[in-house]
């Protein structure tokens, strides 16, 4: 079978015939139809695979700028017990609110200043020692007190009137929660609180391996038993205390949170 | 042998139509001179592989589109754009003989038949002649294509290895099989 049709003299054809069917602008026009569209381009992919990557990356930077913003406020807060720690314990008196009387707030409280014995005699002193010292005091009763507005009043009654606005999270040495040492475990002041709230109960929940032992006690204090079981715990194991009772100056006895450490020695 | 002038170019005409090309990659109405200083040389390469016309010009003008839609990935090889511009043209041949489903066409003159035979050292008589065109027919697409080429385009070896993607050499070793093979074909018969 042939594979081939061959022609043998065919008539030539002229360069004329030839150029008279040249159509560049048919060939052209072709070419705009099948050219690629705009979004199909290169440069469209790589503007939009840019931009997609910019927006991506912005959104993760506020995102984590958010984030942060909200840890540093959560760090303020936790930080706030801390700093009301190192307040002079003098300053932590239970600010009893008398609901009976009632504040002027609509007037300025007038300030009388005093010279004192005492005073005079400072005075005296640091004049001796070319130093002025002046003490002031805030004289009180002669503020007479006028009514407030009634909300104020209906605020103030919803506060509770047992026990003081100060910290009652209950700590020992300091230490509202993480790690402790047996010293500091084992101090003479027991489990406090800063407020004069006294604990009058606790429990002591020790674990130690898979064994875990309870302990009841009746005061702030750790008792023997309960030190002689804690030195016999391992480092990194934790110590509960819990169901911590306390009891405000005016007698009323309330549930407090539990604390929880790990052992350090 | 004659030499195809059109494809063979002075270096300085090599650098010029190099800027033609990057001309028409900036932009698609700047393909114009290269359309029209190559149309012709790729359309008669086209007819001489056709058997209809119209389908030649058809063709020829698919040559040049597809070209135009390709001259970004255009790389300047230190050879004529033509011989890029025919190796589109080889590929839409064959693609319009699958689509048409038509058989291979060679044309070809007389005198190229009697030039052949005067090369394979026979007598250039008819009944050669007729043995030949047999001998043709029985050869393989690429033995077809080297001859006519060769023989009846009288193009040159390095033409030839630009056109079929070949080194010069390999050209002239494969133009030279085939006729070594045409002529073995010639002594069976004579036998």
């Amino acid at each position: 079978m042939n594979k081939l049709k061959i022609n043998v003299d065919r008539p030539k054809m002229s360069s004329k015939d030839i150029s008279n069917r040249m159509n560049f602008e048919g060939v052209l026009s072709s070419h705009k139809i099948m050219a690629k569209p705009f979004y199909k381009s290169t440069w469209f992919f790589g503007v939009t695979g840019l931009a997609t990557v910019s927006l991506i990356a912005g959104s993760m930077y506020t995102l984590n700028q958010e984030g942060d913003e909200l840890y540093r406020d959560l760090e303020v807060a936790d930080m706030i017990p801390l700093i009301r720690k190192e307040v002079d314990l003098t300053e932590n008196k239970i600010v009893k609110l008398n609901l009976n009387e009632v504040i002027n707030t609509e007037q300025p409280i007038e300030e009388k200043t005093t010279l004192k014995k005492e005073s005079l005699k400072t005075e005296k002193k640091n004049r001796d020692h070319s130093l002025g010292q002046l003490s002031s005091e805030v004289v009180a009763d002669d503020i007479k007190p006028e009514p407030v507005s009634k909300v104020a009043n209906e605020s103030l009654n919803e506060l509770p009137k047992t026990f003081s606005f100060m910290d009652l999270h209950p700590r020992i040495s300091g230490k509202l929660d993480g790690g402790i040492t047996k010293g500091e475990l084992m101090n003479d002041n027991g489990i406090i609180t800063n407020s004069d709230v006294k604990i009058i109960s606790f429990q002591l929940h020790l674990v130690n391996g898979m064994t875990s032992k309870v302990f009841d006690s009746n005061g702030n204090k750790l008792n023997a038993e309960m030190k002689l079981a804690i030195e016999k715990v391992n480092v990194g194991e934790e110590i509960y205390f819990e169901k911590i009772k306390g009891k405000a100056t005016t007698g009323e006895v309330f549930r407090l949170s539990p604390i929880k450490y790990v052992l350090l020695n | 042998m004659s030499i195809n002038p059109v494809y063979h170019l002075t270096e300085d005409k090599l650098q010029k139509e190099h800027q033609w090309v990057l001309q028409a990659q900036k932009k698609p109405e700047n393909f114009a001179p290269l359309y029209n200083k190559y149309y012709e040389q790729i359309f008669r390469y086209v007819y001489q592989r056709m058997d209809n016309k119209e389908v030649a010009f058809d063709v020829t003008s698919q040559v040049f589109l597809k070209a135009l839609n390709n001259i970004h990935k255009y790389e300047y090889r230190g050879v004529p754009f033509a011989s890029w511009l025919y190796r589109i043209a080889k590929s839409e041949v064959y693609q319009s003989y699958r689509d048409k489903k038509a058989k291979r066409t060679v044309n070809v003159e007389s005198f190229q038949l009697f030039e052949l035979i005067e090369d394979l050292e026979e007598d250039k008589t008819n009944e050669n002649r007729k043995l030949l065109l047999s001998i043709l027919s029985h050869l393989d697409t690429v033995e077809v294509e080297m001859i006519e080429l060769r023989y009846f385009e009288k193009r040159s070896f390095r033409e030839i290895g630009e056109i079929l993607d070949l080194t010069e050499n390999n050209a002239k070793v494969k133009a030279h099989r085939i006729v070594k093979k045409m002529k073995k074909i010639y002594t069976k018969n004579h036998e």
